[in-house]
């Protein structure tokens, strides 16, 4: 059974409110989904909270995937809850704005992998957001520019550049670091 | 690296020149590189087991859900049909009671078993079907109350207290 069939099988038992594939769903897409948050939100306690409201509402909303590329449909969910949050926090930003630098001091993650890691992040944070975001749906959610272009409803070219240009100034800003 | 499944350097081809298209390529595949290589934590064994509970319990409820829709639904038409019945038995106008001759006049309306207990009889179960359908969908909107918290003690024990009424009930 190939690795499509498999997905295939394991979301139509979701379908039918079978326990056990809500479990193979999770186990598949955590940590892709948790690597996705982590990079653009650059902190863990956010990160866990983002993915439960992820799987709650895929759990919510199963029934209505009606086929063609379930990470697009994964990461699409995805997306609609970070910027849910981004707007969130715009607004908690907004009424506490004379605590405004202090708040921009708190982003660093508290745990990551290495220093190096964490200059990484650093960097993605100096990403406009919608690069930021693009680059994480694309890498996390593996979905390829034309799937990335009907996300954002925008052309295939002006993805590919936004795309190109975030990656090619994250090298930059790491040094010229290949890793 | 994202295992994609797309022609990055065609693509790229179709917007820009060939050495422009061949170093944006070289760009893009460096800086996923760079991702792959420095990866992102992983989530923790407790916040999956978190999800699973909160998924596992969304479940519990949501079947919950449909056995009281059922319930409601048998106890609807149950009652339906007692009530029609009962109509139906007592009107004079039935399509059958008018094409039939008529009775003689020393015979009985009521057929010979028929007694005035047993209109005491349906008029009972008509009640009791009634009272259940209001205490299931009493019990129905509690459940709903509860989902969106997805409190799960509380919904395992709900789900024990229906174990055990159906264990009595046999």
């Amino acid at each position: 059974m190939d690795d499509l069939e498999k997905l295939n099988r394991i979301v139509a038992g979701c379908q039918n409110g079978e326990n056990e594939a809500f479990a193979q769903l999770i186990d598949i897409y955590s940590t892709r989904c948790y690597g996705y948050f982590y990079r653009l939100t650059g902190n863990t306690g956010i990160s866990d909270d983002l993915l439960s409201r992820l799987f709650v509402r895929l759990f919510e909303k199963i029934g209505s995937f009606k086929g063609g590329s379930f990470e697009k449909w994964l990461f699409t969910i995805a997306s609609n809850i970070f910027n849910d949050y981004l707007r969130h926090e715009y607004r908690q930003r907004r009424l506490l704005e004379a605590h405004a630098e202090q708040l921009a001091m708190e982003s660093p993650p508290r745990r990551s992998d290495s220093e190096t890691a964490d200059r990484l992040q650093r960097q993605i944070g100096k990403l406009d957001e919608d690069t930021a975001e693009l680059i994480m749906l694309r890498f996390y959610g593996k979905l390829s520019f034309k799937e990335l272009s009907e996300l954002r409803e925008e052309p295939i070219g002006t993805t590919l550049s936004k795309v190109h240009r975030g990656l090619r100034k994250l090298r930059e800003l790491m040094g010229g670091q290949d890793a | 690296m994202p295992d994609i499944n797309e022609d990055l350097d065609s693509l790229l081809a179709g917007f820009l020149g060939a050495e422009e298209a061949r170093r944006a390529a070289a760009d893009i595949r460096s800086g996923d590189r760079l991702l792959s290589e420095l990866a992102a934590p992983r989530p923790g064994a407790g916040l999956l087991a978190d999800i699973n509970g909160k998924v596992a319990g969304a479940l519990v409820a949501r079947r919950r859900r449909v056995r009281h829709r059922i319930g409601r639904a048998v106890a609807a038409a149950a009652a339906v049909i007692v009530v029609g019945s009962v109509l139906l038995f007592f009107s004079g106008d039935a399509p059958d009671q008018i094409a039939r001759p008529p009775l003689p006049p020393d015979r009985p309306l009521a057929p010979r078993w028929w007694d005035d207990s047993a209109v005491e009889t349906l008029a009972a179960e008509v009640d009791d079907v009634l009272d259940s359908m209001i205490s299931i969908s009493v019990d129905d909107a509690h459940i709903e109350d509860q989902i969106p918290d997805f409190d799960l003690a509380e919904l395992e024990e709900l789900e024990m207290i229906a174990m055990n009424d159906d264990f009595w009930k046999g």
